[in-house]
């Protein structure tokens, strides 16, 4: 029962934070007159919400390799898809220190007998 | 003179008031086992240390007939071999254990109350080492997991009994590895709880899910996927990364903790390591 209930719990939380997250990816770059500041901010955006993450003990195992990829995009001069992953993996972070706190609050509704 | 009684009358009205919240493994194991026992009716409690084959009667049999020819046999040799083999200074892993190292498995994880940490076999082994003058061991596979194998062979059929101690530090660590069992964490949001307990004995993919209850009797164990001797946190890591968690460093204070928790939960059943598994 208890493990119904926070499933339907998180599946609502995952859905509200997509939706957030999606809605804010518009802003930041884009209407930056400097792309190349701007790129180099969502960067550092990504790898401080990573190490958040991390330090919760809940960084998800393909952020790093996301952020890779957008700084070999970078490099390659493909700014377009270095800014998408870097949101990518700066919204995996977030996901995940949600779900930290998430699971400090309700780690106890998968107890057997809870 | 009065006001230490009082004071240490206040301290133990506040320990009385803060016990509900500590944790009780003894009561944990009580409802766990209870739970594994309704959801197999058909398993012996003892056959809990086989994880799938105690149920899944055809990957039983494939097994059975494995180990007739141990596939761990020549690694568990070879952890003898570097257990009787003397340091460069002379010392060997039986100076730094009690009985000289020999049928002490089934007592580990032990809490330390000297560094209020837990110490795995795989960390005592390492930490006899290093006091010795020799390298540490890379952890996970290999070396130390030969030497662990050997040392599980001679606690065969002895009885788990993982001790947590009324120390509020072992209580403490007790419960950060429970906590983190039951966490849900990677991208697809899953708790070792998730799939170990809740869906045990149901299928993922081609696996069929163990039940937690047995799983730490027989580590290290020899795993076809990687052709070698496994720890127990070398797996821990394989199921983080399935969920797609990066998983925490080996012998971290996160997997010690977590250790602790998962061996407790088995206590009463047989040592039956080393294993073989996929
Ligand atoms: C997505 C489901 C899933 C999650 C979550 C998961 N595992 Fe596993 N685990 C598996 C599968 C599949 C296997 C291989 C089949 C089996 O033995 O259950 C396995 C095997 C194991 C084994 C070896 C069992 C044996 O008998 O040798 C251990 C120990 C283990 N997992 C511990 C954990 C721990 C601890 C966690 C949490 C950190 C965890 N698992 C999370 C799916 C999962």
């Amino acid at each position: 029962m208890a493990n119904y209930k926070s499933n339907k719990l998180i599946a609502l939380l995952f859905t509200a934070l997509f939706i957030t997250a999606c809605s804010e990816s518009g802003n930041d770059a884009a209407v930056s007159a400097d792309p190349e500041a701007a790129l180099k901010q969502l960067m550092h955006e990504a790898k401080e919400a990573q190490a958040h993450a991390h330090q919760l003990g809940f960084e998800w195992s393909n952020t790093q390799s996301i952020l890779d990829e957008g700084q070999a995009a970078q490099k390659a001069g493909d700014h377009a898809k270095a800014h998408a992953l870097y949101q990518e993996a700066k919204h995996q972070s977030v996901l995940a220190v949600e779900q930290a706190n998430y699971a400090n609050e309700h780690w106890q509704l998968l107890v057997p007998g809870k | 003179m009065k006001a230490i009684t009082y004071l240490s009358l206040a301290l133990l009205g506040a320990g009385a008031f803060a016990a509900p919240t500590y944790a009780d493994p003894k009561a944990d194991n009580e409802v766990m086992h209870e739970f594994f026992k309704k959801r197999f009716p058909n398993v012996e409690f003892a056959e809990f240390s086989n994880g799938v084959y105690a149920f899944d009667e055809n990957a039983r049999e494939q097994w059975l007939e494995i180990e007739d020819f141990p596939p761990y046999e020549d690694a568990v040799e070879h952890g003898q071999t570097l257990f009787e083999t003397p340091f460069a200074n002379g010392k060997s892993y039986a100076d730094c254990f009690e009985n000289g190292g020999l049928n002490i498995r089934q007592g580990y994880p032990k809490f330390d109350a000297d560094s209020g940490q837990v110490v795995t076999l795989e960390l005592a082994i390492n930490e006899c080492r290093t006091a010795n003058g020799e390298e540490a061991l890379p952890y996970g596979r290999g070396d130390i997991a030969a030497i662990s194998a050997y040392m599980a062979t001679t606690s065969a059929g002895e009885i788990i009994n993982v001790v947590v101690p009324s120390d509020p530090k072992a209580l403490a660590a007790y419960e950060a590895g429970k906590k983190l069992f039951y966490e849900r964490r990677g991208q697809l949001n899953m708790a070792c709880a998730t799939c170990h307990v809740h869906s045990a004995g149901g299928q993922i993919r081609a696996d069929i899910l163990s039940p937690a209850l047995g799983h730490t009797t027989h580590f290290p164990a020899y795993r076809f996927a990687v052709e070698d001797l496994v720890t127990i946190q070398h797996r821990y890591a394989g199921c983080n990364k399935q969920v797609r968690a990066k998983p925490f460093e080996l012998q971290s204070e996160e997997y010690r903790n977590l250790e602790y928790y998962h061996a407790h939960m088995s206590n009463g059943l047989p040592v039956n390591g080393p294993g073989s598994r996929k």
